[in-house]
């Protein structure tokens, strides 16, 4: 393969891909950040008079938004209107994360990008989906994870529902990011543009799929049952020494189950006949806890850890923050990257995935609203500074 | 969308299976390579009908739609022959050995890429390919909990004060597995765009706790910053609202801005408790959540949980109903989506199977069924590998598909 064609490792694997992003709060500009780490060129668009509700939160957008350029239009002003047309014409993909008809009110619906790039790829990732009766939902994470079922799904088996606080918008913007990529596939194969339709809700209902399809085909309703696994015991965390510290522990087999025994020390409450197989494990899995926690709590979780892996058991902590990014482990993998913003440098949690050729891209943090009108108005669509100026004048910009 | 995307799968349970299916759904052509006794996923419950079998696992079945299988004992020297030459027709094999395991069948990634330099090989381990964990061991539930996404799971609220008393929790089943096989999914895709269009192809060392961790940097991005101290379950509670017990059912409020409050009050018909100046600010508020969930409670008690949602949400309210799994199989969202869609299987009959979260031009996915073991063994190694029947009749025979 002659070298001209390939571009430099540190491009990424996107290189040469142009996104518009129109997306907003954190589900949508998740899905263009993957594709920006990627090495695609990703166009933040914003307006001076509704800015990202990240901006109050400037760490967040520093990270949600890196690896982006950003672009003010007033997308109330004809004049801009105009500009973001020309910018789809030389984009290969739109994304936007409004409530359903926005775009069209603003004459940048599908179809209207059709006219003006027939291969165009657009993205609108919304709560619900743009049609249907709950369409018009406003919709936040936690409103995902109850609509979904994964909150049904998660929490005790005695206990509420559980209140989840994480990660339910970026399971959207990770289910974008995938789909927009397969978009991207199909337009390499075949110069076809697609739009993608993507439900928040859907994304979340899709991590309980198995539990889904247990009431699809039994008609029974599977329910949250806390960590247990039917059939396996250990498999849950257990208390460690400190405060609030756990290690999580799963022995699946008769074999793994002497090892954890003898890595213990082999204490005469493991000889107990409760605990003689998988079967019996399980039934008494709560008192088999009760017992595991007076060997683990005198240890800490890494400690624990340490002794069971030695004997080939699967044990680990469950991480409180400081403690994950200070393992030598994390550390050695180099999961934070400090990256350079308008005002700071700041450290942000780098997206998982060693690719050997193209590593993902991480070397800057969201700049400020409008950072970069000059090489998108001036250099991509060739505007005069006079023009430039007079648009601003007239406020397409503000 | 991905028709004419060759895949190789070596991998098991959740995870790899996952991402292959994924693939699959959208038109990938997947070889699962399964060992002679299967993908231990096969003897993973429930069952359809509660009757165990083979084919009869709804994890299994509902993992591996739209594939081909094969059965191959790759620790043989003549199984990893065969399995190099599968991949001499593949761009993206997806596994989720680990390099110990891979080279006990005789296959190093680096020698797989010098032979076809143009592959793509996603490597999903629990810790990744190199660092000081990269033999741990890990079932599904200690990947999950070692990404610091249980130790803040389940938050405090009116639901449980005192939630440190009990051990973290994972989401879901396998909603970890699920997830980072998505993201792992867009990775290899973006690796096999780079490489058609380029001719170089590449190794994707993903850690199951790596990509997890990256998917959790909203809630980790504070903290690093010093903006928040550490997060626990207590101190990144609820102070008021989340989940709430109407007369038949809960429900979800999120309070965000002003007028997610503003539209609640009115909804609950302007209560003077709501006028009182601590109740003004969204800061004030947050000093007086029980006070709050007193309130709120007494109100929702007499309330019936589709008229609040109804009614919220016509109003701007950010309620939604807290559904069951039964609710969410018979809402009219998903029916109108058609996110459920019949699949047929041959043992284990016809079912409505969850599709994904995207739709490409409004079209429906439709997932094929699951393979059995070694469905298209006779397919694969005869039509297109080219050994003969006698061939296989002796492979066969030795155990080795």
């Amino acid at each position: 393969m002659p070298d001209a064609v390939t571009p430099p490792a540190s491009a990424g694997a996107l290189a040469g891909v142009r996104v518009l992003d129109f997306t907003w709060a954190v589900s949508g500009p998740t899905a263009t950040m993957m594709l920006a780490s990627l090495g695609a060129e990703v166009i933040k668009v914003e307006s001076p008079r509704r800015p990202d509700v990240v901006r109050r939160n400037p760490p967040l957008m520093a990270s949600t938004n890196r690896q982006k350029r950003t672009i003010t239009l007033n997308l109330g002003h004809p004049a801009a209107i105009d500009l973001a047309k020309r910018l789809v014409a030389i984009s290969d993909v739109v994304a936007e994360s409004f409530r359903p008809k926005v775009m069209d009110g603003f004459g940048l619906g599908y179809g209207a990008l059709r006219e003006i790039r027939e291969d165009i790829i657009m993205l609108s990732s919304s709560m619900a989906g743009q049609h249907g009766p709950s369409s018009h939902f406003a919709g936040y994470a936690p409103m995902f994870v109850a609509l979904s079922g994964l909150g049904e799904m998660t929490g005790y088996e005695d206990g509420p529902p559980a209140q989840i606080r994480i990660g339910a918008d970026i399971v959207a913007g990770v289910h974008g990011g995938f789909a927009l990529l397969a978009a991207l596939f199909h337009h390499q194969a075949t110069g076809e543009g697609t739009h993608i339709d993507l439900s928040a809700i859907e994304s979340q209902s899709c991590l309980i799929g198995d539990s889904l399809l247990e009431f699809a085909a039994n008609g029974t309703s599977p329910r949250r049952s806390g960590n247990d696994e039917p059939g396996v015991a250990p498999h849950d965390c257990y208390r460690c020494a400190g405060d609030d510290r756990w290690v999580s522990i799963v022995v699946t087999s008769d074999e793994e189950w002497a090892r954890f025994v003898g890595a213990m020390g082999t204490p005469a409450w493991a000889s107990d006949a409760g605990y003689a197989d998988s079967q019996s494990r399980w039934q008494n899995r709560h008192r088999l806890a009760h017992d595991i926690e007076t060997w683990t709590s005198a240890r800490t979780a890494s400690e624990v850890t340490s002794i069971l892996q030695a004997a080939g058991v699967a044990a680990i902590p469950s991480y409180p923050a400081d403690e994950l990014f200070a393992d030598p482990h994390i550390v050695e993998r180099d999961m934070v990257a400090n990256i350079p913003g308008p005002a700071r440098v700041w450290p942000v949690i780098r997206l998982g995935g060693k690719l050997a050729r193209t590593p993902l891209l991480v070397d800057r943090a969201c700049p400020d609203m409008g950072n970069d009108n000059a090489y998108v108005f001036q250099e991509l669509l060739g505007l005069s500074e006079d023009e430039l100026r007079g648009l601003a004048e007239d406020g397409a910009f503000a | 969308m991905l028709k004419g995307l060759r895949v190789v799968e070596l991998a098991e349970l959740i995870a790899g299976p996952y991402c292959a299916k994924l693939l699959g759904d959208l038109g990938a052509d997947i070889v699962k390579v399964e060992p002679p006794e299967g993908d231990a996923a096969r003897r993973l419950g429930p069952f359809v009908d509660g009757t165990p079998g083979e084919d009869r696992s709804i994890p299994f079945l509902h993992l591996n739609t739209s594939k081909r299988a094969v059965t191959l004992d790759t620790t043989t020297p003549r199984g990893a022959a065969l399995l190099r030459s599968l991949l001499a027709d593949a761009e993206l094999l997806i596994t989720d050995r680990v390099p110990s395991q891979m080279a006990a069948c005789g296959i190093g990634i680096d020698d797989l890429l010098e032979a076809q330099p143009s592959l793509v090989v996603l490597a999903l381990t629990p810790y990744g390919m190199t660092g000081p964990y990269r033999d741990y061991r890990a079932y599904p539930l200690n990947t999950f909990h070692a990404a610091g996404e249980g130790y803040i799971t389940p938050v405090a609220s009116h639901l449980m004060p005192r939630v440190t008393d009990r051990p973290p929790l994972r989401h879901g089943r396998f909603a970890g597995e699920y997830k980072l096989a998505t993201y792992a999914g867009m990775l290899a895709l973006a690796a096999v765009y780079h490489a058609r269009a380029t001719g170089v192809g590449q190794v994707i060392d993903l850690s199951k706790q790596e990509a997890l961790i990256g998917l959790n940097y909203v809630e980790f991005q504070p903290w690093l910053t010093g903006a928040l101290p550490v997060a626990t379950r207590d101190s990144r509670a609820v102070a008021f609202g989340g989940i709430m017990q109407c007369s038949d059912g809960e429900v979800q409020f999120t309070f965000h801005e002003q007028h997610h409050w503003d539209s609640l009050v009115k909804l609950m018909g302007s209560p003077a408790w709501a006028d009182e100046e601590w109740a003004a600010t969204h800061a004030s508020r947050l000093q007086h959540g029980e006070q709050i969930n007193v309130h709120l409670k007494e109100w929702m008690r007499h309330q019936s949980r589709n008229d609040i949602v109804r009614e919220g949400q016509l109003i701007g309210c950010t309620v939604a109903p807290y559904n069951t799994i039964d609710e969410v199989y018979a809402s009219e969202q998903m029916e109108v989506r058609q996110f459920f869609q019949p699949v047929t299987h041959p043992v284990a009959g016809t079912h409505d199977y969850p599709t994904a979260a995207y739709r490409f031009d409004d079209a429906v996915i439709h997932p094929g069924p699951a393979p059995s073991l070694g469905h298209d063994n006779d397919r694969v190694f005869g039509e297109q590998l080219g050994l003969s029947a006698e061939e296989r009749r002796e492979l066969r025979a030795q155990g080795i598909i």
